[in-house]
């Protein structure tokens, strides 16, 4: 449990695995760019063969990212109905009077069904091969350049790093919480969905308490470490763009080429 | 060398000053043991020797330089490392390297060099082998020891603890200790703030503190004399001081240097 959280990572060594991350979340915007440059269903075999391509050089196995689909399972098919409803069309394979079944319906039923699945699938890509402090580490240093516009890069990815670190200990805290409320007579198993929901109380308030606790004893032990914000700040770990970012992002590239080309001819 | 001159200082909202007149002088390479019991003051005398808490009167100054100087606060705290209570409450990051290396990176130090330094300072405390674990992974006392290993890559040259073992188990606590002895012996000057009696008997120095004063400071033979001193300020000195002093009224000649179960077996036997 205490792990699922932090992220999905997935350790591993390879391609995918060793890029930058850097180099990582740039695919992966192009990659969603593409998913939404496309309007014919046909046309999403390009992101989706660029998917296949990461997932075979990642060497992870196919399971997490049909895991990752599970949450949006209802989503899929809530919008997959709703679409057959209200997408007006002139073939209609289906006629019951007060609502007609339409080929066009059912194409783009087809059409945004495999379009979310392949964008969760691809942000999926990204969490389950770069571990969160990289992604952190990325994100910090693209959002860089914008100091000038003063936005707080630095502080953003701190608040990151410092939230990735106390989920673990966080949960650990609610579930003594959790204990001790159970052994003073909580009962947080009956009732309906609302007595649940109320009884979660008794453990939010305790948790919120320790956290500003955490929060003030941490702040204490960073200054202490002669913390004093991101001004002079090195970093022990330095991103390296290497031949394969750039190779991985040519490639990354090409299929955008390839489907722009695709979708002028057409 | 730490120095204290005539520190008053007083929380907001107290009654009382939780430090008052508390001058003391801590020489290079010392070993000092601060106890006392809640209240006492020795948590809020730890806190002003980097500069956390400020006195309202008198002076604290590390090597010189004056903690109320705001310019100086970066090259004490760089000089003066401070592990505190909870081991979850002072790691920064989720792995253990990287929270190894968030001191010198604050202090913007060379990528190369910060790495240099967090593996000198995971092996002094013998967590090598747990460079790339996440820190939840960790036992209390490894957690702490990490803790350690953070302020040492700040290279200074006095370690406060306070109340660092406080929340750890027996083999916690003596993972700790021994690792802070090993530190001291390499020359580190170490100010250890603590309610456990039985940590003190290996120290230089001993100060009690009660109500925000000093009350009585000596080698830990000359301290654990005063069983009575002690118990004014709530204290009770460690169990094998309590029965060599027993063993002492039944008429056994035992000198006041046994501190530890050890010492004392050593001394006993021949009389028996």
């Amino acid at each position: 449990m205490r792990d699922i959280t932090l992220g999905q990572f997935v350790a591993g060594n390879s391609f995918i695995h060793r890029l930058d991350p850097r180099t990582k979340i740039a695919m992966m915007i192009l990659y969603i760019a593409m998913t939404f440059l496309v309007k014919q269903i046909y046309f999403l075999t390009i992101p989706f063969f660029y998917l296949v391509l990461e997932l075979v050089l990642s060497k992870i196995s196919l399971k997490y990212i049909l895991n990752s689909l599970k949450p949006i399972r209802f989503l899929l098919i809530f919008m997959f109905i709703l679409n057959l409803f209200f997408t007006k069309g002139e073939h209609v394979w289906l006629d019951l009077g007060f609502w007609k079944l339409t080929g066009e319906a059912v194409l783009q039923s087809f059409f945004l069904s495999v379009r979310i699945i392949l964008l969760v699938a691809g942000a999926s890509m990204l969490t389950l091969t770069t571990s969160p402090i990289a992604l952190t580490d990325g994100l910090e240093r693209l959002l860089a350049p914008l100091k000038i516009f003063r936005f707080p890069a630095h502080e953003l990815a701190m608040m990151m790093t410092i939230a990735l670190r106390f989920v673990p200990t966080l949960m650990d805290e609610s579930e003594k919480i959790r204990n001790a409320q159970m052994s003073r007579g909580a009962d947080f198993e009956s009732g309906n969905v609302f007595r649940r929901v109320k009884s979660m109380i008794p453990i939010l308030i305790p948790l919120f308490v320790s956290s500003f606790r955490k929060a003030d004893e941490l702040a204490i032990a960073m200054e202490s470490r002669c913390y004093h914000g991101g001004e002079g700040r090195t970093r022990m770990k330095q991103l390296k763009f290497r031949k394969d970012d750039l190779f991985a992002i040519l490639v990354t590239l090409l299929f955008v080429a390839v489907l722009i080309v695709l979708l002028v001819a057409v | 060398m730490i120095k204290f001159d005539n520190v008053t200082f007083q929380y907001e909202n107290a009654f009382s000053p939780a430090l008052s007149n508390v001058s003391l002088e801590i020489p290079d390479g010392e070993f000092v043991a601060i106890v006392g019991h809640n209240g006492s003051g020795k948590s809020t005398l730890a806190k002003h020797v980097n500069g956390l808490l400020l006195p309202v009167t008198g002076t604290v100054t590390v090597n010189g330089l004056d903690t109320r100087v705001e310019d100086n606060l970066l090259k004490i705290r760089q000089n003066v490392g401070m592990a505190f209570q909870n081991p979850d409450n002072q790691l920064v990051t989720t792995i253990v390297e990287e929270d190894v290396a968030f001191g010198p990176e604050n202090l913007g130090v060379a990528p190369s060099e910060i790495r240099a330094r967090v593996d000198e300072a995971l092996a002094d405390v013998g967590m090598s082998d747990y460079a790339e674990f996440a820190v939840h992974h960790l036992s209390g006392g490894q957690k702490q020891r990490i803790a350690i290993a953070g302020i040492l890559a700040l290279k200074p040259q006095i370690l406060v603890l306070d109340e660092a073992s406080a929340m750890l188990d027996p083999s916690g606590r003596a993972e700790l200790l021994s690792t802070v002895h090993k530190l001291h012996k390499q020359g580190m000057t170490v100010l250890m703030v603590t309610q456990y009696m039985e940590e003190t008997t290996g120290c230089d120095r001993i100060v009690v503190m009660n109500r925000g004063k000093i009350v009585l400071t000596g080698t830990p033979s000359e301290v654990f004399c005063h069983p009575d001193l002690l118990m004014e300020s709530n204290l009770v000195p460690p169990e094998v001081v309590t029965v060599r002093d027993s063993l002492k009224q039944l008429g056994f000649s035992l000198s006041d240097n046994v501190l530890t179960a050890g010492q004392l077996a050593e001394e006993l036997c021949p009389l028996l």
